[in-house]
């Protein structure tokens, strides 16, 4: 009918009719342009102050030829000498398994962030002690450092003491002397031996340094009386556990663009079980982007593309 | 008349997506991840070339306004 009706106009008319289809044709691909454009922006520029990536590891089994390798934003675990590829359990979940350590993952972020809270989904069934730490840019691989935060700690989870928790601090008393932690932290003993894990007590708090020390693998339980640490102990989820960690994101950990994690499992390759990791999720967030910082945002941009264009 | 309506569409198609193609080339290389996070530029490189080629085909063969 609409061909009928084209070929029942007459040269002029015709012509016209092709040319008011052509100009809105292009008014269209602009404006889908246009729209396009400003899309992008607005992905890159995380207006809200939050952005949450998320990897379940079933993308690699899934991958088109059309999806960009950067739109799964968080990375496989690295090197492929240290881990297994991503594969399908017997529940029928994706995971990736590692049995040597430290493996990595890097995650591509649109822009710069404060901070990070990491939620990991995985399995550990021999690993007493599994960190994770957030690494430093530019660093050469055998020289990297790291912000660490642990995720499990079974020495601890197996400690038969008790227990004190107060917000996300816990004291472990051999011995029952202390009531709270404040008790604890305001009167430390001096003649028994107190480990540190992921908790600095402050110089003025320690009555005997020596007999302070910094928790590790090797430390033995019965050497110390007391163990105050902000240690949270993962959650069970079915099968998996849950553990999280919070990473503050100075310019020296990112470059604005990807930041880098390592696991870290002290002899694991002795272990007869791998680690299996079956979900990463990454909570990013920086100051929300308005109207009161618009003029810092337009400042930062064109400083950073002068930077950029003077290089 | 069809032909030479969609040869011109085509054409359109593949001017909108080089120049959008290129734009998007010079911000990657710019801050490597401010496209490519997002959007996969093999795509447009497909829609563009595909469109181009067919625009040049339907050209061929549309001759003037009858």
């Amino acid at each position: 009918m609409f061909i009928c009706g084209i070929t029942n106009l007459n040269f002029m008319q015709r012509q016209n009719f092709v040319k008011l289809i052509l100009w809105l044709w292009r008014a269209l691909l602009i404006a889908g342009a246009v729209l396009l454009l400003l899309w992008l922006y607005n992905n890159n520029l995380v207006a809200s102050g939050t952005w949450t990536a998320e990897k379940d590891f079933c993308q690699e089994t899934n991958k088109s030829i059309l999806t960009s390798p950067l739109t799964d934003p968080i990375s496989g675990l690295y090197p492929a000498d240290r881990v297994t590829a991503s594969g399908i359990d017997s529940q029928g979940r994706c995971e990736q398994d590692f049995f040597a350590e430290p493996v990595y993952f890097d995650i591509n972020i649109p822009r710069s962030f404060d901070h990070v809270r990491l939620k990991i989904y995985y399995q550990n069934t021999s690993q007493p002690l599994l960190q994770i730490g957030l690494a430093k840019v530019g660093q050469l691989s055998d020289d990297w450092s790291f912000q660490l935060q642990p995720l499990e700690n079974q020495y601890f989870d197996k400690l038969n003491w008790f227990k004190i928790n107060k917000g996300n601090i816990t004291l472990w008393q051999k011995n029952k002397q202390f009531n709270t932690i404040e008790q604890f932290v305001n009167n430390i003993p001096s003649n028994q031996r107190v480990a540190t894990f992921y908790y600095d007590l402050t110089s003025e708090a320690i009555k005997n340094p020596k007999k302070v020390i910094q928790w590790n693998y090797n430390t033995p339980m019965q050497y110390v009386d007391y163990v105050i640490s902000t240690y949270q102990p993962p959650q069970q989820v079915g099968d998996l556990k849950f553990g999280q960690a919070d990473f503050f994101i100075t310019p020296d950990f990112s470059n604005g663009r990807q930041i880098t994690f390592m696991f870290s499992a002290p002899n694991l390759a002795k272990a007869q079980q791998p680690i299996k990791v079956y979900k990463i999720i990454a909570e990013l967030d920086r100051e929300p982007s308005g109207w009161s910082n618009f003029g810092a945002i337009i400042s930062n941009f064109w400083t950073s593309l002068w930077n950029k264009l003077n290089q | 008349m069809m032909r030479y309506l969609l040869s011109k569409m085509l054409a359109d198609l593949f001017i909108v997506t080089s120049l959008l193609l290129v734009f998007l080339l010079i911000v990657e290389d710019w801050h490597p991840g401010l496209v490519s996070l997002w959007l996969n530029l093999r795509l447009f490189l497909l829609i563009g070339g595909g469109a181009g080629i067919l625009s040049l085909l339907f050209s061929q063969e549309h001759g003037k306004i009858k």
